[in-house]
């Protein structure tokens, strides 16, 4: 009993702990944004704009994304996924696989858990598709990561769920 | 005792493979459409028979976490197919496919009921 509250308490540290490392650590290494000050710059750029006049409106917006502010916040963007998605990616496959086949159930459901959550960290990141890495999309690296994972914890459950038949 | 520990906390890890399968399995079939750039039917056709495929192998081929991910995720993934359907289809086409739900669960639930008779003779 004491053995099993340990492993309990060991997977929800892994849980909580992983996770979060790897977003303060992403955001050490992500380029700094000042997302106020860009809010500000837009809200001034578009003052007395309407969201009722489409047209007038939107040609607003095509000139907000040829000014210096926009491109480099979206550049910056750009590099913050790519970090999160870089970091996040091979570690969750990871988290997956071993969680499949650790030793401890316990903490081998700790650790699928929080393999989810670093999926939901990548997810969480700014979906958008004109950041290019190397000419690639971001998206087919996700997609990449999400198959590999998808592929790992089926074959696990599909043994699992032959060594339960054999055992009827 | 120690064994049925063991089989308690392997189904705690059966729960997350799971939950890991109907969340990879529509993260994925989602990122696939993205990148895709699926129009609205296809993304319905795609969602649909995934959903399909896998409510019918879930409740019909696999046993433990499998069957659980599986049924589980090709019902998130047919709620998905739903919300992509914008098209307009005959009211026709709309009962076939709901009569062949109707079936899966039919067939499903007969499945169980042999097997749980199985089960009382055993004892």
């Amino acid at each position: 009993m004491k053995s099993n509250l340990q492993e309990i308490l060991i997977a929800i540290g892994l849980f909580l702990v992983i996770p979060t490392s790897v977003y303060l650590g992403c955001k050490l290494i992500s380029p700094a944004t000042n997302y106020k000050s860009y809010r500000n710059e837009r809200e001034a750029f578009f003052q007395g704009y309407s969201h009722k006049e489409k047209d007038e409106y939107a040609q607003r917006e095509n000139e907000w994304m040829q000014t210096g502010t926009f491109i480099e916040y979206q550049k910056k963007q750009c590099d913050i996924r790519i970090i999160k998605l870089l970091v996040a990616g091979p570690l969750s496959v990871i988290l997956f696989y071993v969680g499949s086949v650790f030793v401890l159930p316990i903490i081998g459901a700790g650790l699928l858990a929080t393999g989810l959550s670093l999926i939901s960290i990548i997810s969480w990141s700014n979906n958008d598709n004109l950041c290019l890495l190397y000419g690639i999309q971001h998206n087919w690296i996700e997609l990449a990561f999400s198959f590999l994972s998808l592929l790992i914890v089926l074959w696990y459950a599909y043994q699992r769920s032959e060594r339960k038949y054999s055992n009827n | 005792m120690d064994q049925k520990i063991g089989v308690d906390q392997e189904n705690y890890r059966d729960f997350f493979l799971a939950v890991s399968i109907i969340v990879l399995l529509n993260k994925f079939l989602y990122g696939f459409a993205e990148s895709f750039y699926l129009s609205d039917v296809l993304k319905c056709i795609l969602f649909g028979s995934v959903s399909l495929v896998a409510l019918t192998l879930g409740l019909f081929k696999f046993h433990k976490s499998l069957k659980f991910g599986l049924a589980l995720g090709g019902i998130v993934a047919g709620h998905f197919a739903y919300e992509f359907y914008h098209f307009k289809l005959t009211d026709t086409f709309k009962f076939v496919v709901v009569m062949m739900l109707l079936m899966v669960l039919c067939f499903a639930l007969y499945k169980l009921y042999i097997s749980s008779q199985s089960t009382q003779k055993g004892k």
